[in-house]
């Protein structure tokens, strides 16, 4: 089901189409900051696989383990990159809170919670849980 | 008027004489109080008869003076020229064809618009015996803000999306079909669905956000898309697991 064309003019008509351009990403600030939040899902997509990783590792037993541990913390450039990646996780748990507060607005009993509170406690909610993980992991 | 004197350059497309649209500059008196429409209908009154530009009701509630202004999506009705530096750009409203001046082709968005079938279908029609079709001012709630469109197409202007894929049903078409949605009173979920649910419809939206910043009308078309991704979602989850259970 689709619709009919309409670039092409109705007969009797010269309508003129001007074309897209094909930066057009570069010609509004808005666009570019939408364009650096897709292509930064990168950096979280790379560290979901290296976590991916790691729960392999642990799967297959202490040794394989110890091998995926020592490869992250003996390589400066994994490091680095990990650190670069963790920026850009956290830059999208932001990001993807401020979707889930315009995808299903949050309402307690008559006040509706406002978006900016909502990435707030949804974030403060992220490091807590992390906190409470650290703590356990740390050994207590 | 005061002696003030502001600078604006607009498009000019006759399809009788012209390849391409040129752009031809004006300048116009202007003091606190006048819009670009008011320079607009200055131009046409004073200096240009030939210019062409849509225009109705002059104040924010018919949607026909929709141009981009320094390349904004605005309604013209309510762009003070007091708020602009320089000089000012009027061009008719981006993605849709240019038919003349500053008007815009809007055969696409009207076609859209039908496909989504903004209009309420009860579940059930009751006789008028029965009485009207109540509901609460929370029922009320779910939707009012989507209701508030105005049809001025700024938001498919400003979209990225639309301006790549003219198969995209774009923001308002998808915000009026989910004022309906949301409606206590109708039930013909399923039946929009079809288009709002398609390829053409909410997946091709990538969130860019833009619809909902150049909306006149503070709707939040952007809003209404993913909300309706969700929606769409939970519909398939239900049906693969309720297979003979109907949707919402």
């Amino acid at each position: 089901m689709s619709a009919k064309d309409y670039r092409v003019p109705e007969p009797g008509y010269k309508d003129y189409i001007k074309p897209y351009p094909e930066l057009w990403w570069t010609k509004k600030r808005p666009y570019l900051l939408f364009m650096v939040r897709e292509f930064t899902a990168l950096f979280v997509l790379l560290f979901a696989m290296r976590l991916l990783q790691g729960l392999i590792a642990i799967s297959k037993g202490e040794a394989a383990w110890n091998a995926w541990l020592a490869g992250a913390t003996n390589s400066v450039a994994l490091a680095i990159g990990s650190l670069f990646a963790l920026f850009f996780v956290l830059f999208h748990s932001i990001t993807w809170f401020q979707a889930g507060a315009v995808v299903s607005p949050m309402r307690i009993g008559k006040f509706e919670v406002p978006p900016s509170m909502f990435v707030l406690g949804n974030m403060g909610l992220v490091v807590a849980v992390a906190a409470v993980i650290g703590y356990f992991s740390l050994g207590g | 008027m005061s002696d003030k004197m502001k600078k604006l350059t607009v498009t000019r497309y006759n399809p009788e004489t012209d390849s391409a649209p040129r752009t031809q500059t004006y300048e116009v008196p202007y003091d606190d109080d006048t819009v670009v429409l008011d320079a607009l209908n200055h131009i046409k009154d004073q200096q240009d008869g030939t210019l062409t530009y849509r225009w109705s009701c002059r104040m924010g509630v018919c949607g026909s003076c929709g141009m981009n202004v320094n390349g904004v999506p605005k309604l013209t009705c309510a762009t003070f020229l007091r708020d602009f530096e320089g000089d000012i750009t009027v061009e008719p409203l981006a993605n849709f064809p240019i038919m003349r001046d500053l008007v815009v082709n809007m055969s696409d968005f009207m076609e859209k618009l039908k496909r989504v079938k903004p209009w309420l279908i009860p579940k059930e029609e009751k006789s008028i015996d029965e009485g009207e079709y109540l509901q609460t001012p929370r029922q009320l709630e779910a939707y009012r803000q989507f209701s508030m469109c105005i049809n001025c197409m700024l938001c498919y202007a400003a979209c990225p999306v639309y301006g790549k894929h003219q198969d995209f049903l774009g923001p308002a078409a998808i915000a009026l079909g989910h004022r309906y949605n949301e409606d206590s009173r109708d039930g013909a979920r399923a039946e929009r669905n079809k288009i709002i649910g398609s390829g053409e419809g909410v997946w091709e939206c990538t969130f860019v956000g833009e619809c909902s910043e150049v909306c006149p009308k503070h709707v939040d078309p952007a809003a209404a898309i993913q909300r309706e991704k969700l929606a769409n979602v939970l519909d398939k989850i239900k049906s693969f697991i309720l297979p003979r259970g109907s949707s919402r």
